[in-house]
């Protein structure tokens, strides 16, 4: 422990040298400026400041990576909250109380709990991170392909009867979402699946062209069709900061929500889109306030606010200690510390001590200036929402292209992006939740590849999900919380409890 | 319909001025403007960290900037075929890789032939690749690990970063030239394979010197052997698959610059030459090693050679092996 300390201190005698805080800095609030713009994600933006780096320390260089990395998370945020937008997988759970919190004009209240539940919940992550990641590398290797499959698994079933709305109609939405997502080159045979020849769709699409679609596009063709909408997007705008009800309400949720991120984050290709998922899942089974929840629950965004920033702090754990990116971004942190002529590995923390602490203290002083930039922020940012709703809705659709054209610099994004707009104008009106949609479409894809990799790995035994102890509890759990949904009792009450 | 008719001759014009002016004309003053480096893969990939430290040299010996622009996609098939259709004028210069000549062979419709589609300017660099097992494996060398794969055929495992990826082509190469036989789990990328390698779900997986080396020294992956003539800097006790009596399995991975067919001798030349001159550059060179990259240029006509013979020679393997799309 006393180590432990030694180190940490070292680290911020490093992130405190004037030259890494300016970067740091830096990096924060270009993150947060990134992260606020629809679509354009921290992926595009550490990709173009790459080269920036190339003349700076190495240190300075990685902690301004990693603060446009934490940053966008913070800024994406912003984005979902006010304008219904998820820049990122992570996010899509925050849109869906958040934005109905805008809507009653309470924007102020759940951008600042959005950042104090990020600042918290990074804060615990980094001390993770400090602490524990050789133990937690352990455990991440436990995962194999079963276990990242019940796991998946586990997490779809538990989101799947997301807030409002029928129950088969999120299961429809859910396979809806599965189908698009199998749309490019499948990894197991290389066959292209729904291509129709076109060779920009071999690797299937992106994310953000969907989410801009359905929600962004989708959203504004909706507003404008709507009498009581066209003047600004939210009459009112009450108090920015939230109640000591507001804080009390999250608490819970915010601990809760850590833990799963936490330990979610140190997964690398599944942990930080699956935090949000469950966290928010699970705070709708058990949150004492669960029936407000789809309109407007401040601990809706409380949960996957605090799941989604601890597991991309906690995802710096298989990047440093394994030197295996986590995420495509993660991947790019990698290759700026290559170019800097720094091996990423095990043995980083060994060989550079002063840059792996540096980091470590720099992330958390990061977070500390995120939410000294945030907060007064929150006033500005919710002020947007009294823009008349003529002047904004232009600029969201422009910044949308923008950022889906970023993503591959490919015009077809934009296209698709415009189609699936037309596609989530339709779902508006039959009522349908976009969310399950993003689901499927997120985890659908990725249950697939773990599921036939498990297959091949035993010779086709299926049994292999219950008899590995880990894939076993997953499913377990899985089929219990069926079983809680499908008992009558307990769905009458369920219902019961939404309608109120 | 005016309008079109408009901008087709506006477009016509602009190629003309382009791409039909006389080369020697052109070439003197080239470059008077900045030149573009298409990188089929994404920016902070292997082949984007080769193309941009030579991109900082080649800028430095042009006195123009050259611009890294990543179209990344399908394996590197869109922006090669992108790069199809660039003009061939020297401003837009490519960065081809051992991949596209798998692809070249896997793909019918990949849309380009580096040789036919391409001018050769000169190989950048050459990484080797390894043959990786778990540390806990029983097998302490390159002859143990074959035996225990002929003893059991189809037991063993391999990752790979995917089908028709190169790890899958060199694996298939290796099995061919060995007699053996593993089963082929395919991963998203080669990095999610290592995790699976480590934890021993797969028993090995042939990667590249660079991205696999850190894991070697600190213990948590064992390197059997280096598939390529010479043993490599950065493993340097490894020994090469030949020297354990393993033939015929040259598995490096290439990186190199080529510019659509049709761009002047001259300019081919002036590139050539100041690509030759980056790679002397000890500085640029030590940063390649670093990375377990060999600075390797060439002639144009060494490069052609080159990827004549990579692409028959996958050719050759994906038809034995029966690798296939679909």
């Amino acid at each position: 422990m006393t180590d432990i300390w030694a180190n940490l201190m070292n680290g911020f005698a490093v992130a405190a040298e004037p030259i890494n805080l300016f970067y740091c800095f830096v990096g924060v609030t270009l993150g947060t400026l990134i992260g606020v713009l629809p679509g354009v994600g921290p992926l595009v933006t550490i990709a173009v400041l790459l080269p920036l780096t190339f003349g700076l320390p190495p240190e300075a260089a990685i902690i301004m990576l990693a603060g446009i990395y934490y940053g966008a998370a913070y800024g994406g945020s912003t984005t979902a909250i006010l304008v219904n937008i998820p820049g990122e997988t992570s996010s899509v759970m925050t849109c869906l109380d958040g934005h109905q919190m805008a809507r009653q004009g309470r924007a102020g209240p759940a951008l600042s709990i959005a950042a104090i539940s990020s600042f918290i919940a990074g804060c615990f992550g980094t001390l993770l991170i400090a602490g524990f990641a050789p133990p937690l590398t352990e455990l991440a290797l436990k995962f194999g392909p079963p276990e990242y499959f019940s796991m998946i698994l586990m997490a779809l079933v538990l989101t799947s009867v997301l807030s409002q709305g029928s129950l088969w109609k999120s299961v429809a939405m859910a396979f809806t979402g599965i189908l698009i997502g199998l749309v490019g080159t499948d990894i197991t045979s290389g066959v292209r699946r729904f291509t129709f020849g076109v060779p920009d769709l071999a690797d299937g699409i992106d994310f953000v062209v969907v989410a801009i679609g359905l929600f962004a596009i989708a959203d504004i063709v909706h507003n404008l069709g709507d009498a009581e909408n066209k003047d600004t997007m939210v009459s009112k705008i009450g108090r920015m900061m939230p109640s000591r009800r507001d804080l009390k309400d999250s608490f819970w949720a915010m601990v809760r929500g850590t833990g799963i991120g936490s330990l979610l984050g140190i997964l690398p290709g599944a942990g930080q889109s699956i935090a949000s998922f469950t966290s928010y899942a699970v705070e709708q089974k058990v949150n004492k306030n669960r029936a407000e929840f789809g309109k407007g629950a401040v601990a809706g965004v409380a949960a996957p606010e605090a799941a989604n920033n601890a597991a991309a702090q906690t995802a710096f754990i298989p990047t440093l200690t394994l030197g295996l990116p986590s995420s495509p971004t993660m991947a790019l942190v990698l290759g700026a510390l290559m170019i800097q002529g720094i091996a990423p590995g095990p043995r980083v923390i060994v060989d550079h001590p002063q840059l792996f602490w540096g980091l470590i203290a720099s992330m958390w002083i990061g977070n500390l200036m995120l939410v000294i930039l945030n907060l007064p922020m929150v006033g500005i940012w919710v002020r947007l929402l009294q823009v008349p709703y003529k002047w904004l809705y232009p600029a969201i659709l422009m910044f949308s292209c923008i950022g889906v054209y970023s993503v591959n610099n490919s015009g077809l994004g934009v296209a698709l992006a415009a189609l699936f707009g037309v596609v989530g104008y339709v779902f508006i009106k039959l009522k349908c939740e976009p969310a399950p949609l993003i689901l499927g479409f997120v985890l659908g894809p990725m249950i697939e590849d773990n599921f036939r990799r498990s297959m091949l790995l035993s010779r086709g035994d299926a049994t292999v999900f219950i008899t590995e102890p880990i894939s076993a509890m997953f499913i377990a759990i899985t089929f219990l919380a069926i079983a809680a949904m499908a008992l009558p009792s307990l769905r009458k009450t369920k219902e019961q409890a939404v309608q109120e | 319909m005016k309008i079109t008719k408009a901008l087709s001759v506006v477009a016509a014009a602009a190629a003309l001025s382009l791409g039909l002016t006389p080369g020697a004309s052109l070439a003197q003053d080239y470059p008077s403007k900045p030149i573009t480096f298409l990188v089929p893969y994404a920016a902070g990939g292997n082949g984007d960290i080769v193309a941009r430290i030579v991109a900082e040299g080649l800028q430095k010996r042009l006195g123009k900037p050259v611009v890294i622009d990543n179209r990344p996609g399908a394996g590197g098939n869109i922006g090669a075929a992108q790069g199809t259709r660039a003009a061939p004028d020297g401003y837009t210069i490519m960065l081809a890789t051992n991949t596209h000549a798998i692809n070249q062979n896997l793909f019918p419709d990949a849309g380009y032939d580096l040789l036919t589609d391409f001018a050769s300017v000169s190989l950048l660099t050459r990484t080797s690749t390894v043959l990786l097992v778990p540390s806990a494996s029983k097998a302490a060398s390159a002859k143990e690990f074959i035996d225990e794969a002929k003893a059991k055929p189809g037991a063993l495992n391999f990752g790979s970063g995917g089908n028709g990826t190169s790890g899958h082509a060199f694996m298939a190469l290796f099995m061919l030239k060995t007699d053996t036989d593993l089963t082929h789990i395919p991963y998203a990328g080669e990095a999610a394979s290592y995790t699976d390698l480590i934890a021993g779900r797969v028993q090995a997986v042939f990667g590249a010197v660079a991205s696999s080396s850190e894991m070697v020294k600190a213990g948590q992956l064992r390197a059997l052997a280096i598939a390529a003539p010479e043993r490599s800097a950065v493993l340097p006790d490894v020994p090469t698959l030949a020297e354990t009596g393993v033939e015929g399995v040259d598995a490096y991975m290439w990186q190199g610059i080529v510019v659509p067919k049709g761009v002047p001798e001259d300019i081919v030349a002036k590139l050539n030459t100041a690509v030759t001159e980056s790679l002397k550059d000890e500085a640029l060179r030590a940063k390649l090693t670093q990375q377990g990259l060999v600075a390797s240029p060439s002639t144009p006509q060494e490069f052609h050679s080159m990827i004549e013979t990579d692409l028959g020679r996958w050719g050759e393997v994906i038809k034995a092996a029966g690798i296939k799309i679909n």
